[in-house]
């Protein structure tokens, strides 16, 4: 068996006539054994409200748009630096720098050769700004024209590979394209 | 994390999470023996409900142990300036020279590291860049870095991910399937050994070219891949690597 491109299922789109995912249906069984249903449903009803409180206007904070970074309402309002915005609490998701955006001012995908041979591959991180919920690679800091707001900022995630000449990785880490999208 | 040196095989990688469950991949033909990375999430361990949980969440990166030497010198422009020996290990503060950058702080143990990044602020004198570690207990095994918060801390450890990279293939980045439930789709995928696999449109607003990325879910992790060249209609070496591969499970023991 050979797997062709053109035979695998999108993960965003529904196929017509599709059947079942029987591996979830498995997930499901294993996380979630049926004893313990009654106790998540009780769970999930403390989660809920308390959730919604966050979703209530504070008239002071700014929007996360179009997406959410899984922080973003926690540390706005901390009086931190502006640029800390792309790094929540120290986060493996960045180590911000424009160094590490395209012209677009996006993360970067390129490869960057450097001294003794040492080659950079960079490569976007698709989902790490909304946590397991299939988001974004990247999140946007809006003014909501209340208050002394810092400037507008783009976020875009990635991680960079280093090979040595041989081609054996020797180090990984993360980083974050930080883009300004507004002058003040 | 280092590779384990007790499997001759780099086709096939064990390694234990710092929270304790055992992460396996094998995929026969393919090297997946190389360095490993792991994002760990330290967040209260019950919800208080008087604010969002998540402006106490902090999060840590554990890697082989020397990683961080190359961040530090040639990514961050930084220096250590603090060394302190504990918990079997050392602890290191680096502040990056330009203004513009971020420092780290790290524990370092015999075979593992943990790094969590450090605000401008948490550089300058009198600051506790350390604070970062606070009722954190650290036990290095070459098998992985386990991270243990003690009740009395109010602490939970929860690890997000593990990282790999899969020569000829791309990224390789493995979840605990419970915690990554709503990543996986209600319809089957195209099934394979180890489970079902999807792909995933990753393209941009500015992408000129269609990108793709591949999503396979077995009973107990999820495994994402991200080709080396997400843009290429030939994704031949990462669609042959998840046909490989026989075994890829979150477990707790």
């Amino acid at each position: 068996m050979t797997l062709q491109l053109s035979d695998i299922p999108s993960r965003s789109a529904q196929p017509a006539h599709a059947a079942p995912s029987a591996v979830r249906r498995a997930v499901v069984r294993q996380a979630f054994p049926r004893r313990s249903v009654l106790k998540s449903i009780a769970v999930a009803g403390m989660t809920l409200g308390i959730a919604s409180l966050d979703l209530l206007p504070t008239g002071s904070r700014a929007q996360a748009e179009p997406s959410t970074y899984l922080q973003c309402s926690a540390w706005l309002n901390s009086g931190t630096q502006e640029w800390l915005r792309c790094n929540p609490g120290g986060s493996v998701h960045g180590n911000v720098g424009a160094v590490f955006c395209n012209s677009v001012g996006y993360h970067r995908i390129d490869t960057v050769t450097g001294e003794f041979g040492i080659r950079t591959k960079f490569y976007r991180r698709h989902y790490s700004c909304t946590g397991n919920d299939g988001g974004r690679n990247a999140w946007v800091w809006r003014k909501n024209q209340q208050g002394n707001e810092p400037r507008e900022v783009r976020c875009s995630d990635g991680r960079g590979v280093v090979r040595n000449r041989d081609g054996v990785v020797v180090n990984r880490y993360n980083s974050a394209c930080r883009k300004w999208l507004s002058a003040s | 994390m280092s590779a384990p040196t007790v499997e001759a095989d780099r086709s096939s990688a064990k390694y234990r999470t710092a929270d304790g469950h055992v992460v396996t991949l094998e995929a026969p033909g393919f090297d997946v023996g190389g360095l490993w990375d792991s994002t760990v999430r330290i967040a209260p361990a019950k919800p208080d409900g008087r604010n969002p949980d998540d402006a106490y969440m902090r999060e840590y990166n554990v890697t082989r142990q020397g990683n961080y030497d190359y961040v530090i010198t040639h990514v961050l422009d930084a220096e250590v300036e603090q060394v302190l020996e504990a918990q079997g290990g050392q602890f290191l503060i680096a502040i990056s020279r330009r203004p513009d950058m971020q420092g780290v702080a790290l524990w370092r143990g015999r075979w593992h590291e943990i790094a969590t990044y450090l605000l401008p602020s948490q550089g300058g004198a009198g600051s506790t860049p350390l604070a970062a570690f606070d009722g954190l207990q650290f036990t290095d095994t070459p098998e992985g870095l386990l991270v243990a918060a003690p009740a009395a801390s109010g602490l939970a450890v929860d690890v997000l991910d593990m990282c790999t990279n899969v020569p000829g293939v791309g990224e390789v980045e493995l979840k605990q399937a419970s915690k990554a439930l709503n990543m996986i789709p209600t319809w089957s995928g195209a099934p394979v050994p180890a489970g079902e696999v999807w792909v995933i449109d990753a393209t941009q607003e500015f992408d000129t070219e269609n990108h793709r990325i591949l999503f396979l879910a077995s009973t107990s992790a999820v495994l994402t891949v991200t080709p080396d060249d997400t843009a290429s209609t030939d994704l031949s070496s990462p669609l042959s690597f998840l046909e490989s591969v026989t075994t890829v499970s979150w477990t707790t023991s």
